[in-house]
């Protein structure tokens, strides 16, 4: 009998128990996905407030004074967070963010930083919380971000293929597209300057935070003209000089905290160094046994001239960098930019000039030259192969290597300790290497290692930028990104390219036009 | 006599108690398996998509394999799929399978005829003038999920797109402009005032990485794993 009650009390009883334990397993699977909502919500407030920093540091240069600038960030961020994360996202209700929850402060370790940190707030429903009284949970997520202050020299080459016969000029679109440029940057905290070259280095405008009123510059909130304006297209290209000048500018602004970067716009090939024909080491001048030029003192070299240093004509004053300076001071005698023709040009030198000038209109900026009947300098301008040089040095006054041991970019012959003089394709390839070398010392000064950008114009068609020169000068591992067929492969295609990814990577654009130049400027500025 | 009548009764009683009981217990179990999955798979198709539009504001090419494979590592659980391998710059690598397509765009806005792109073309010129351009666009994955979730901002319709996804002439060529319904919802989602926005300044750019994974592995019976569709604007 008790064994008939006892299966009669068990009716229903394992329904029962699964019953009873909905009540506690149903809660708790409510709970497991309320917690995962929040969590998922809890993501997708964290990333919008990171693009939102980030958006807001990005726009850091966005005014013309540091308060504006900062309200340029708050609203970028305002901007950016709403657009990943709209009202109502996830259900959300009451989401705090606002330019009052958007700081933007100088960092505390470094002065050339300036932090952005971005805060928001959201209410998440909870679906079956709710049942327990809690009908959303508050969550808060910030996001941090900086902007490094930058320090940049315009390189921009002046020489006379920029006027290419198209409109506008390759002059006049690098004119525009280089005020574009400053533009878009922090006045008031970026600091830029400028060079321009061409077979002459204009004395440089150091980098200064008020580059927007110095140089001009054209952007969403108006535009001014500067010295850019000034720039007149002409001569050689004497783009090492150049290279070599601006990152002086920025050693001597001697700010490791800050972004350095080396800006070069160019349209052709590098053809003129600066050169001092006279060697101070062994007391000897670069002239030729037998050559008919004459020195200061009317003397031949066979007549016993070019002996002393004071004997020597003075081609140029001296240049000196001043204290602090990371080039060595120019001196004074045989020293001068040795031009030499494009190689569609007949492979000739042309003239000796003064390699420092005081204008940005300066072209062939000649002085006084080797006099001497058939001396190829007499009269200043000399059109044959320089029969009377016996060498080249092998760095130019700034010292750039000619012919550099470790991964020359052409090949030169050397002539014992220098380089071979007489031969248009022998200095053609040495300038090539000192231009690329101008590059590889400034990316590699352990003090202020420089990031080299640069932007290949559209100017003489019968001699293009050099692609993989500007590959290698700017340590950029990719092919051509803005044109289509590409013009040129990625630096491991190219057998004459190298790269070195332990050094500052920056980019190389071929830009024909000032459309695609914004686009390339812009991809360097943010 | 009786208790085996009573025996015969309850027989098949537990069994129909637990069926009636397991029945619930399975239904919440795929039911929350599977909302839980997509859950799993929405989180970690967010962080990806994020990690991702980082990567691409602070210059990472996607447009080259090796970028391409550490996007693959970071999608571990996606099923990316992006073939053996490829040299140089691809702007479409879209013939694989996996569950996982990835589109990288830049987007810009373009002001009016004043604005400094417009008259850097000039005006008469300006063919895109107060719209959305892309600068870059890149895709990679499964590409036949475009059917099933295409890109939200659509895909520029021009043959003046380089090998990397770069778009050669955003201003003048009509074919870099978004098309709609993307240009319309962009216009809706940044030129507009509400939460205290700020139209866009004329140049300015935005960087999206998209995500779509879909869930093949989640159908079990009538549930189903939808998808999951993330989308971030650096």
């Amino acid at each position: 009998m008790l064994r008939v009650e006892h299966h009669s009390r068990e009716r229903g009883v394992s329904l029962l128990v699964g019953t009873l334990s909905f009540v506690f397993i149903i809660p708790l699977v409510g709970l497991i996905v309320d917690l995962g909502v929040l969590y998922a919500a809890k993501a997708r407030l964290q990333g919008a407030v990171d693009g939102a920093s980030l958006a807001a540091a990005r726009a850091l240069n966005l005014g013309e004074t540091i308060a504006a600038q900062a309200t340029s960030a708050q609203q970028n961020a305002v901007n950016w967070f709403y657009a990943n994360f709209p009202a109502g996202n996830w259900g959300t209700t009451n989401t705090q963010m606002n330019s009052s929850t958007v700081q933007v402060f100088d960092d505390p370790n470094n002065p050339q930083l300036r932090d952005v940190t971005v805060t928001a707030s959201t209410n998440v429903p909870t679906y079956f919380m709710g049942w327990f009284g809690i009908f959303s949970t508050n969550i808060t997520a910030t996001g941090n971000a900086s902007r490094r202050d930058v320090v940049i020299m315009m390189v921009l080459d002046r020489s006379g293929s920029m006027n290419n016969g198209t409109v506008p000029s390759a002059c006049q679109t690098m004119v525009s597209a280089a005020k574009i440029f400053t533009g878009q940057f922090a006045a008031g905290r970026d600091r830029i300057g400028l060079v321009s070259f061409s077979d002459s280095v204009y004395t440089p405008i150091a980098p200064t935070t008020n580059f927007q009123t110095v140089l001009g510059y054209t952007n969403s909130f108006g535009s001014a003209a500067g010295a850019i304006d000034d720039i007149v297209c002409k001569g050689g290209t004497s783009t090492a000089e150049g290279v070599a000048v601006a990152y002086n500018e920025i050693y001597e602004q001697n700010l490791p905290g800050a972004l350095n970067v080396v800006m070069l716009e160019t349209d052709g090939l590098p053809n003129t160094l600066a050169l001092n024909f006279w060697d101070s080491t062994n007391n000897v001048a670069g002239i030729k046994a037998g050559s008919p030029c004459k020195d200061k003192n009317n003397k031949t070299i066979n007549g016993g001239g070019f002996k002393t240093l004071a004997s020597l004509p003075n081609w140029t004053s001296g240049v000196s960098l001043g204290a602090g300076s990371f080039l060595p001071n120019v001196p004074a005698g045989i020293v001068g930019a040795v031009y030499s023709d494009d190689p569609d040009s007949g492979n000739q030198f042309s003239v000796m000039m003064n390699y420092w000038s005081t204008t940005e209109a300066n072209d062939f900026n000649s002085t006084s030259y080797l006099n001497g009947t058939s001396c190829s300098f007499d009269g200043g301008i000399w059109t044959a192969n320089p029969t009377d040089l016996a060498w080249f040095p092998t760095t130019d006054v700034f010292g750039n290597q000619l012919n550099p041991a470790t991964n020359p970019f052409q090949s030169v012959t050397m002539r014992g300790n220098y380089v071979k003089g007489g031969s248009w394709s022998n200095f053609h390839n040495a300038v090539l290497n000192a231009t690329d070398n101008a590059a590889y010392q400034a990316r590699t000064n352990a003090t202020i290692p420089a990031y080299f950008f640069a932007i290949g114009l559209g100017g003489d068609p019968g001699d293009p930028p050099d692609y993989v020169l500007l590959q290698r000068m700017t340590n950029d591992p990719n092919g051509d990104n803005y044109n289509n067929p590409p013009l040129y492969q990625p630096c491991a295609q190219e057998a004459t390219c190298v790269n070195y990814p332990n050094q500052p990577q920056g980019t190389f654009i071929f830009s024909a036009n000032l459309a695609s130049l914004s686009q390339a400027y812009l991809s360097i500025s943010s | 006599m009786i208790s085996q009548r009573r025996k015969q009764n309850q027989s098949g009683q537990k069994l129909i108690e637990f069926a009636l009981v397991a029945l619930l217990f399975i239904t919440l179990l795929m039911g929350s398996f599977v909302a839980g999955m997509n859950l799993i798979r929405s989180i970690e198709a967010n962080q990806t998509c994020r990690d991702l539009t980082d990567m691409y504001i602070h210059g990472s090419d996607f447009s080259t394999y090796s970028m391409q494979q550490l996007a693959q590592r970071l999608a571990t659980g996606l099923n990316l799929q992006i073939g053996g391998g490829f040299s140089g710059n691809s702007a479409a690598n879209t013939g694989n399978g996996g569950n996982t397509l990835i589109t990288v765009s830049e987007i810009m806005w373009v002001g009016s005829t004043t604005s400094p792109d417009c008259l850097a073309v000039g005006a008469n010129n300006c063919t895109n003038q107060n719209s959305f351009v892309f600068l870059q666009q890149l895709q990679f994955g499964n590409g036949t999920l475009n059917s099933t979730s295409p890109s939200s901002l659509g895909n520029p319709n021009t043959s003046a797109i380089s090998s990397s996804g770069v778009l050669a002439n955003p201003i003048t060529d009509a074919g870099a402009r978004l098309p709609n319904p993307g240009q319309t919802n962009m216009q809706n989602l940044w030129q507009t005032t509400s939460n205290g926005q700020a139209p866009l300044q004329d140049g300015q750019v935005t960087y999206v990485v998209e995500l779509y994974s879909q869930s093949p592995d989640l159908n079990l019976g009538s549930f189903s794993g939808s998808g999951v569709y993330a989308r971030y604007f650096f």
